[in-house]
């Protein structure tokens, strides 16, 4: 089987580094975008098995960028996992809203992000293969 | 509702309403063999549909596709069925409800606007038998645009915002842009503390990489220190700036950075020589003895090692690496050049952008992460720099960095 594919649209060139060198070592197929617009256009024509979205992002919004996604049949699947800062009970509400499978609460740590990712796409697989 | 659940429920109605148009004989028996052929093509698409793998072929066009289907099924059953008289016409509408509400608002618009020209067309003599000619046939034309109106005005008086829209990182969150009752006004604290969660956060995984990386015997990498030392400057940065202003004899206005290009540069022909001189001849031109810049030395130096590194990873062994600097009327120009697998011209335009490789650069097998060109234009136009390439495949890339000339001694 070959590996996940993992795309991360965060506006930190810093975080998207940090996460990608985390996902890519364990050997996922990691690509992002800093910019929600050039992002969604890279994920509706190619669809990955995971979608990480920052929520606080200039433009389009992570919840906004999930939102979109979760309308068009092409992605409609795909798990989003939000990164965010923001922790209250409406962010998270929020978050489910719009479609939203799970999310990670900045700060966090490499295993922390590995736990969810890996959950995300074990269970994307899952049903990818029923 | 998600779209499946509306391809289900349009499909389940249109082939309900059949079945209780012929067996109430509201077809003419001619017609029943149609009827059935519209039933059948409507299970067909909705088993397309729900098939795993069209949808994402068909990408942003398989809503359009799936919609425009339907009707024209409900259409076509429409039209053998008495036209705009018929007893499935409110299906129609039953329709544009169902796309917007599964869909959005633009679905629904583009409906209702398809769905208008399909009536229309329905009330043209000779399309339908018998279709009435009269005020009812009017009205039943324009009913789905006058859906379209009537749920455009509610939606615009208040209908819940299903997305809302939460404040910027930096440098402080919009307050119109958040609801009163989800941010209270937070304090500088609090500002303070949200900006730093994504540098810590940073920190911490390369901490974690690091130890799991000490674990099984490695070296830290570089990158990883690096992207440690810069997120540790910022942090520090936000907290110098939220600390209360203490008074002080008189404001330190630090001096800004200069940048002695030919040193660095030099400096790094010399490193990347030693480190992969057996591998590609490393190349350095300076036109003048001394270059400065006003910008940044660790941004600067930093841009030019990702461009060093690009040009050393794509170029084959016996390849050669250029590195030059100039003085033109009152710019600077760095143009590292390679003989490497070179860009498209497409490529070249996708270059900066961040995560993305080249199908040469993918094809050669090199490891990288498509992040080095769109780090060293964002850090280079942080110190007023500005980045360009020029490629033909097979034949090399040439990056120019250009900067602003500052003479030694100019404030």
């Amino acid at each position: 089987m070959s590996a996940a594919s993992i795309f991360i649209v965060d506006d930190d060139p810093a975080v998207l580094e940090a996460v990608t060198a985390v996902l890519a070592g364990d050997g996922y197929r990691v690509t992002g975008a800093v910019d929600s617009r050039s992002a969604l256009l890279a994920v509706l024509s190619d669809p990955p098995d995971l979608l990480v979205l920052d929520v606080n992002m200039p433009g389009l919004n992570g919840w906004e960028l999930c939102d979109i996604v979760r309308r068009q049949t092409a992605t409609r699947e795909v798990p989003v996992l939000f990164l965010t800062g923001r922790g209250e009970v409406r962010d998270q509400i929020t978050a489910l809203q719009v479609g939203g499978s799970d999310h990670l609460r900045k700060p966090f740590r490499a295993e922390e992000l590995r736990g969810k990712v890996r959950a995300l796409t074990t269970g994307a697989r899952r049903r990818g293969s029923r | 509702m998600n779209g499946a659940s509306r391809g289900l429920l349009s499909s389940g109605l249109l082939l309900f309403a059949i079945f209780l148009v012929v067996a109430a004989g509201g077809a003419a028996a001619g017609d029943i063999p149609r009827l059935a052929a519209v039933a059948g093509g409507a299970v067909a698409l909705r088993a397309v549909f729900l098939a795993p793998g069209l949808g994402r072929a068909l990408g942003i066009f398989a809503v359009p596709i799936d919609l425009g289907a339907s009707l024209v099924l409900i259409l076509f059953a429409l039209s053998l069925t008495g036209g705009l008289g018929s007893d499935l016409y409110p299906l129609l509408l039953v329709e544009i409800v169902l796309a917007r509400l599964a869909e959005g608002p633009a679905a629904g618009r583009f409906l209702a606007v398809v769905a208008t020209a399909g009536a229309a067309a329905l009330a043209i003599p000779g399309v339908t038998d018998g279709a009435p000619q009269t005020v009812g046939t009017v009205l039943r034309v324009a009913w789905p645009a006058a859906l379209l109106l009537v749920l455009e005005v509610t939606d615009r008086r208040g209908a819940p915002v299903v997305v809302e829209k939460p404040s910027r990182p930096a440098p402080a969150p919009a307050p119109e842009a958040v609801p009163r009752e989800a941010a209270p006004a937070r304090d500088a604290r609090q500002e303070l503390l949200h900006d730093l969660k994504s540098p810590l956060s940073v920190v911490r995984v390369y901490a974690d990489l690091m130890t799991e990386g000490a674990r099984r015997g490695e070296l830290p990498r570089e990158e990883h220190l690096e992207s440690l030392s810069n997120e540790i400057a910022l942090m520090e940065a936000l907290v110098g700036v939220s600390r209360p202003a203490a008074p002080r004899p008189a404001p330190r206005v630090a001096p800004p950075p200069e940048t002695e290009l030919v040193n660095l540069l030099s400096s790094l022909a010399a490193s990347y020589h030693d480190a992969h001189g057996e591998k590609v001849r490393i190349e350095f031109v300076a036109d003048e003895e001394s270059i400065v810049i006003s910008a940044d030395p660790v941004a600067v130096q930093r841009a030019l090692r990702n461009v060093l590194d690009n040009a050393v990873k794509y170029t084959p062994p016996g390849g050669q690496v250029r590195i030059r600097a100039s003085v033109v009327a009152q710019h600077v120009f760095v143009v590292i050049s390679d003989t490497g697998i070179g860009m498209t011209r497409e490529e070249q335009k996708r270059a900066f952008e961040y995560a993305w490789r080249g199908e040469a650069a993918r094809a050669s097998g090199t490891e990288g992460r498509g992040l080095g060109l769109a780090l060293v234009r964002e850090l280079l136009e942080k110190q007023g720099g500005k980045v360009s390439l020029l490629s033909e495949p097979g034949h090399g890339l040439e990056v120019t960095i250009m900067f602003p000339l500052r003479r030694p001694g100019a404030s």
